[in-house]
């Protein structure tokens, strides 16, 4: 029923039981979105990681299909953004329905002179394949059908016992990685329990594969549709002539009765107003918002889904543990390699459980929206979809998912505070940076390509040395006038760039400090802050 | 506006009371209670303010009148602690 998948080759073990337990710097547990992007942003600066996965393939069924702009940004910095943006279907256009009747539609990316569009539509198991061949360009390695079934974790590290199809062997990791997903055995084995809430909502969940598209690439949301009387519906449509429909089933619904593929052939025909499609996945879910309190447990970190979980409509699943990995990967690597205190990762607990926070309140906000809890919070809910067909102010209360956006880390120890005041809305210190068009030499290209993956300082001051060191770290100083130009303007307005201003980036690409005036000192301060040395570890 | 105002500052609360009224009790209970979510919601757009919102949103719930406590089925969470 599913469509086509790689499927990778099982490695012989080098170890068994009775070895020596095999040593190992960083060991990534689980080869989804999360530990794909982990393992190759580790590798490419030269960290020894091991990626172990319990499947031979990758992810089956029916997962995360919006990648979001920040996603795409990060995956792009890995070398892979182009590829899973031509793969996937570009969309930004969402369009909501009520009854019978359209309410409004919303476009999620109305500003130009950015690299990567609001959304990529794109199978999960296409982005882990491409995910898996930049991992292999860099000499990744992936032990596929290798189970992590133990751990006793240590001050310095932990043990792992593997099991694979020859039996079981040991590693001894300085660094343990969780990116096993929801039902991760690590986050068992440690006794950690979640704070949050089990939604008792149903909601069936088809992939179908359409032998006739009709439908624009567009996101449509309807509550009460005709087709579907009292419930919510998603239409959404993914690469390959697949399309994702999810369906509200309520409190009660019967999961036997639901799930057989008469009955839903039967909803769906209804709704697409034809039977020319063939099923790819079909599946009923619940589904819980809720979140570790802690993500750093001495040598075992969580990510993804391991430590955190929303709803899928926002799609802040995925695209939020992509970003913890981003998050990660920079300050794992400059504590292994001793240049940033132990204090850095405890960054990585605060910011990502501030931003897991966040998707878990949007995402809590959506259902409560989609699904009212009484007569008169549902006659609520209505109202405001009656008003929002002719009222604009309506229309900013209609939650069908808040889509994914980069939480803004406003809060972390790791900023500088400003010193005066800019006009950039949102963005500040702890705020990912925002792209723009620049020019260097002759060729056009992207300011987030300019960042990259180190620190970065962007200034006016044509005087500014190319880089300056602070420690062991090395900043590369752009100049904008000399490195860079702002054929469109956009870069300045959108950093409100003053003559002699300095703005700090982190390595992934996050406002650390700014100022009015170039300053050396300032800057090498900012760094050193932005390394977690105010932390203590 | 940045608090509540607990003083009146209706130009004519009588006439707009009255005028309310007229329009609840042309529909039914349930239409009554819609055409109050709209105007509640057409309002609160107009007002804006985020503290004043929700300390009118307060005052509203700490002004109920005291009752006998009533399970309604219809409101029973959906959701439980994990």
């Amino acid at each position: 029923m599913t469509g086509q998948r790689a499927r990778f080759g099982y490695t012989p073990r080098a170890h068994t039981i009775d070895d020596p337990p095999e040593q190992r710097r960083v060991v990534v547990v689980g080869a989804g979105l999360v530990g794909l992007t982990l393992a190759i942003d580790l590798r490419r600066q030269g960290v020894p990681v091991l990626l172990l996965e319990r499947s031979d393939t990758v992810s089956v069924g029916s997962r995360s299909i919006c990648q979001a702009k920040r996603t795409l940004e990060i995956w792009d910095r890995l070398g892979v953004g182009e590829a899973i943006r031509t793969k996937g279907i570009t969309w930004r256009i969402g369009r909501v329905f009520h009854g019978g009747g359209e309410v409004f539609s919303f476009d999620l990316l109305p500003e130009s002179g950015h690299k990567m569009p609001a959304f990529v539509n794109l199978q999960q198991y296409h982005v882990e394949t491409v995910l898996h061949a930049r991992f292999a360009e860099f000499g990744g390695e992936v032990r596929f059908l290798n189970t992590l079934s133990a751990i006793e974790p240590r001050d310095d590290g932990a043990l792992l016992t593997i099991d694979t199809p020859e039996g079981p062997y040991r590693i001894d990791a300085e660094w343990v990685v969780s990116c096993e997903g929801s039902r991760s055995t690590i986050r068992s084995a440690l006794g950690l329990g979640f704070v949050g809430e089990t939604f008792e909502d149903k909601f069936l969940i088809a992939d179908v594969k359409m032998r006739r598209a009709e439908f624009p690439t567009e996101r449509w949301f309807w509550f009460n549709p005709q087709f579907h009387d009292g419930q919510t519906s998603l239409l959404h449509r993914q690469a390959d002539d697949v399309w994702r429909i999810d369906l509200q089933l309520g409190w009660d619904a019967d999961i036997e009765a639901e799930k057989h593929p008469d009955r839903v052939r039967q909803r769906i025909e209804t709704m697409l107003g034809h039977g020319d499609f063939d099923f790819e996945w079909l599946s009923i879910y619940v589904f819980q918002c809720r979140t570790l309190e802690r993500y750093v447990h001495g040598r075992v970190i969580f990510a993804g889904d391991s430590a955190h979980q929303v709803s899928p409509f926002g799609a802040r699943g995925g695209n939020g543990g992509v970003q913890d990995a981003d998050n990660l990967g920079w300050k794992l690597r400059r504590v292994l390699d001793g240049s940033a205190p132990p204090g850095l990762l405890e960054s990585y607990n605060e910011e990502r459980l501030f931003a897991a926070r966040e998707n878990i309140l949007n995402s809590k906000r959506a259902t409560d929206f989609m699904t009212p809890k009484s007569k008169t919070s549902r006659l609520l809910r209505d109202q405001v979809l009656t008003l929002a067909v002719h009222h604009p102010f309506a229309r900013a209360l209609v939650n069908s998912g808040r889509l994914s956006l980069p939480a803004h880390l406003g809060g972390s120890r790791l900023n500088t505070p400003d010193d005066a005041v800019w006009q950039t809305g949102r963005m500040g210190p702890g705020s990912p940076a925002a792209d723009a068009p620049i020019r260097r030499g002759a060729a056009d290209g992207f300011f987030l390509d300019v960042l990259g993956d180190r620190f970065v300082a962007l200034t006016t001051d044509p005087d500014a040395p190319p880089s300056i060191m602070v420690g062991s770290h090395r900043v590369d100083v752009v100049v904008l006038g000399r490195d860079v130009t702002d054929p469109t303007g956009l870069l300045s307005e959108r950093y409100d760039l003053q003559p002699g201003s300095m703005i700090l980036f982190r390595p992934d690409q996050h406002l650390a400090l700014r100022r009015r005036q170039t300053d050396v000192a300032a800057l090498r301060a900012g760094v050193d802050r932005a390394l977690g040395r105010e932390i203590p570890a | 506006m940045t608090e509540l105002r607990d003083t009146a500052n209706f130009e004519d609360g009588d006439a707009f009371y009255a005028a309310l009224v007229e329009a609840i009790d042309r529909q039914d209970d349930d239409g009554a209670v819609a055409l109050l979510a709209r105007l509640v919601l057409i309002l609160a757009n107009q007002i804006g303010d985020r503290a004043v919102l929700h300390a009118a949103l307060d005052l509203a719930v700490t002004s109920e009148p005291r009752r006998p406590v009533a399970t309604n089925p219809e409101t029973t969470p959906s959701v439980r602690r994990s």
